[in-house]
């Protein structure tokens, strides 16, 4: 079969696995809604462009950076400071690669999206040459972006090849292994995660994996976010550490990749051999990783097609005991929706949230580098996300949602029990950053309060916007995930937040600069007074007529 | 929650609803008694599901009155999802968590107490499903879902049942179990609004039966009743259906067309 009739097929599962990747993370779309399905389909395309251009930008400015980095300004060794920059551009293809790949991998494996090619009279050859190309479709053009834009970039500015012929096999390597652990993971998703037992230690390996599922899911947006933050930081703790210690670092990957690099790009005669001998040693091991990674991966995609494309076979354990726990309404939803959002990857970061906030929080308190710009940053972010939380366990009960609307369930006890479940993940976040603060002593006792002071107007913002986007599916029929497109629902949300939550945090810091014992006590006061004003009149507010 | 036998359970006067331009049900009037299983019959786009929809608080109508045990599906949708077991058409249930997890959700939102656990082992069994129990709704077949959205609509004993094509997908142990198990329901004094296209299972099962076509009933009464509206003595429910929507010479002109087509030559 020729290639071009080869890759016009791939593009039809190509398009369908894309398609159905975004239905995994948007599981509210009204597949009857002709406009919001064209939509979707657009945005396929859409999303990949943003990823180039992310990926061109990161490509190009750290390139840049690297090239104009001098010893002074990281106060150190040149050839380290260069290896944390690198290795931070890796680690950034890595997680926007994995991010790209991670939901169409888990398409490719669960769903049977080559059904209507199967019964094409094609050979077994073709078939799989046709899977693999529909794969590697997924993150063509970001793949080659990130493996070619920097090793060009630097090349470019340094008028020498050498750049080129060494960073591009190892940007090749990172991007393989990337793909290769995001297959492995959506296979891990199907065979694990959505494999419900009933013994406790399954059931806990199954939470660790999926916490890596959601750290790894996660992970591109909150390292992409604060990147230039944690760069300096890293630099300046590598080059603080002794010789021998970096020896041991060096050979944590991709350290060890971005090593070699600067150590084949400088007078390498003048470094450390030991250090290099530890570097080379990993870039050895990662790439039989990778050679070994990318055959399992070509392995199992090429064969795909001809398995059972479904679920794996399911062991169905019989159980003796079919006695179930009742609860109350309220505790009944606040579980269903934790299991729900925990089962789903486009929603675990509800509760991975939490785990990767800390770990930033963690990070410069240990290193000793927090700033007040870091604290302010972290309390931006709180407030923007918690809230927004209330839109995606808005949007847990997907498709199934019409089926709740069929249970005798009140729109307050809905409402209530999401508004309360955010603020019991938010409140496990505080409580764990106020006691990181009184092991660490940073910051001090009264922003430390601050992050617990919140949780009632966390509560309140969430139940407005809940109840708003009720109001807007009964009385304009908008579908929850047509409702948080809409620029007049995002304002909406906007100023509750800033109203609710922003204003006495900005008090807070305001009167702050004076008297923080004040400005904890004011702010806590417009929290509870919030609470106060709003639980009374909820039972007015939300009908449950049509 | 039981009602006396031919107490209206259901009652529907001059039911109207538009999506956009499209009147999808217009003027429909009809009512349902305890101690009846009344069908619901009608071609696709008919105006079925939207009335059923409609009748379980799950859609407004444009006008019309809607009465379900005496409250307004409209005004007191609780009350009214309180009283209804509903199997919806397309079974689209919560695909991460267990029928265990399920069952569990769907009896503490109704407060159910929990002597319920004994119902659903009956029902669990009766259904062949107890295998399934802890394994996601995800990886159940579509039969298998079929009967837990009926064992769903059944933990609270209903006095009335609202199935829109309940038999979809199931195998013929779980149909007769499940045909057995509107007798009881029946024999109990509850209620039963069905909506479906296999017109055997109407014409064996229902007490009553309502045909519409476009939005409109176009006939009502018992199969013996509409036997004599069509005055063809013996004439199955299908054949009934064809007459009263117009719609029998249409498909006797296709089938010759078809016969023409494919035919041996």
């Amino acid at each position: 079969m020729k290639f071009s009739e080869m890759w016009k097929i791939s593009n039809i599962i190509y398009r369908e696995v894309q398609f159905r990747a975004l239905l995994l993370q948007q599981s509210t779309v009204d597949l009857s809604d002709i406009k919001a399905v064209k939509r979707l389909l657009s945005s396929v395309r859409i999303h990949k462009i943003l990823m180039s251009i992310f990926i061109s930008i990161m490509g190009v400015s750290l390139a840049a950076s690297m090239y104009f980095l001098e010893s002074s300004s990281i106060n150190g060794d040149i050839v380290f400071g260069k290896t944390v920059m690198v290795s931070g551009y890796f680690l950034l293809i890595f997680f926007i690669i994995m991010f790209l790949s991670l939901f169409t991998s888990t398409v490719f494996l669960s769903v049977d999206v080559f059904q209507p090619v199967v019964i094409l009279p094609l050979s077994d050859e073709d078939l799989a040459r046709v899977t693999l190309l529909a794969y590697l479709r997924t993150f063509d053009i970001p793949a080659i972006l990130a493996i070619f834009i920097f090793p060009i970039i630097l090349s470019i500015l340094s008028s020498s090849m050498f750049p080129f012929v060494f960073g591009v096999p190892l940007c090749f390597i990172m991007v393989s292994l990337s793909s290769t652990v995001a297959l492995y993971l959506a296979k891990a998703y199907f065979s694990k995660i959505m494999q419900s037992s009933k013994s406790k230690l399954k059931n806990i390996g199954r939470f660790i994996l999926m916490i890596m599922w959601g750290i790894l899911a996660f992970g591109t947006y909150a390292f992409g976010s604060l990147f230039m933050e944690l760069m300096p930081i890293l630099m300046r703790l590598f080059n603080n550490w002794p010789p021998y210690l970096r020896n041991v670092i060096i050979i944590i990957f991709p350290l060890s990749l971005a090593y070699i690099y600067n150590v084949l790009l400088t007078n390498w005669l003048f470094l450390a051999k030991s250090t290099a001998i530890a570097a080379l040693i990993s870039t050895a091991f990662s790439t039989l990783l990778t050679f070994y990674g990318v055959r399992w991966l070509m392995k199992k995609i090429t064969t795909l097609p001809f398995e059972s494309m479904k679920m794996p076979a399911t062991k169905h354990e019989v159980p003796w005991e079919l006695k179930i726990p009742i609860s109350n309404p309220l505790i009944a939803v606040m579980k269903r929706d934790f299991r729900l959002a925990s089962r789903n990857p486009s929603l675990s970061f509800i509760i991975i949230f939490p785990i990767v906030m800390f770990l930033i929080y963690l990070l410069p308190v240990i290193l000793g580098a927090f700033t007040p710009l870091f604290l302010t940053s972290i309390f931006g972010m709180l407030i923007f996300f918690y809230p927004m939380f209330s839109i995606t366990l808005m949007l847990v009960d997907g498709k199934a949602g019409m089926y709740t609307f069929t249970l005798p369930l009140r729109n307050r006890t809905l409402i209530k029990a999401k508004a309360l479940l955010v603020t019991v993940f938010y409140f496990t976040l505080a409580i764990t950053l106020v006691l990181t603060s009184i092991f660490f002593h940073t910051p001090d006792m009264y922003t430390s309060m601050l992050f617990i002071a919140i949780a009632p107007g966390i509560y309140v913002s969430s139940y407005i916007i809940m109840s708003r986007m009720v109001k807007s599916f009964k009385e304009e029929g908008l579908s929850f995930y047509e409702m948080q497109k809409q620029a007049v629902f995002i304002l909406f949300m906007l100023i509750t937040v800033a109203f609710l939550v922003g204003i006495p945090v900005l008090l807070y810091f305001i009167i702050g600069l004076e008297s923080k014992k004040l400005g904890v006590i004011l702010a806590a006061t417009l929290f509870l007074s919030e609470l106060l004003i709003t639980l009374p009149i909820d039972n007015k507010w939300l009908k449950d007529s049509l | 929650m039981r009602t006396s036998l031919s107490d209206v359970v259901i009652q529907v006067k001059n039911l109207v609803k538009y999506f956009s331009n499209v009147r999808a049900v217009d003027g429909l009037s009809f009512e349902v008694r305890s101690g009846e299983i009344y069908g619901l019959l009608g071609p696709n786009g008919a105006g079925k599901t939207t009335t059923v929809k409609i009748i379980c608080g799950l859609l407004k109508p444009t006008s019309g009155e809607v009465k379900v045990f005496g409250f307004s599906p409209m005004e007191n949708p609780v009350e009214v999802k309180k009283r209804i077991g509903y199997v919806p058409e397309d079974v689209i249930l919560y695909e991460s968590l267990t029928p265990r997890e399920l069952f569990e959700f769907i009896s503490s939102v109704r407060n159910l107490s929990m002597d319920v656990s004994s119902k659903i082992g009956s029902l669990v069994d009766a259904f062949n499903i107890r295998q399934y129990y802890d394994s996601p709704i995800a990886t159940l077949s579509i039969g298998t879902k079929q009967k837990v959205a009926i064992i769903a609509a059944l933990l609270h004993d209903p006095p009335l049942l609202v199935l829109d094509e309940p038999l979809r997908g199931l195998d013929v142990r779980s149909s007769k179990i499940f045909k057995e198990l509107l007798s009881i329901h029946i024999e109990n004094g509850g209620a039963v609004l069905l909506s479906t296209h296999i017109m055997e299972l109407a014409e064996h099962l229902c007490t009553r039966v309502g045909i519409i076509d476009k939005g409109k009933l176009v006939a009502e009464g018992t199969v013996e009743e509409l036997r004599q509206l069509i005055r063809k003595a013996g004439a199955s429910l299908e054949e009934i259906f064809l007459k009263t929507t117009e719609q029998e010479e249409e498909v006797a002109e296709i089938v010759n067309m078809l016969k023409e087509a494919f035919g041996k030559k």
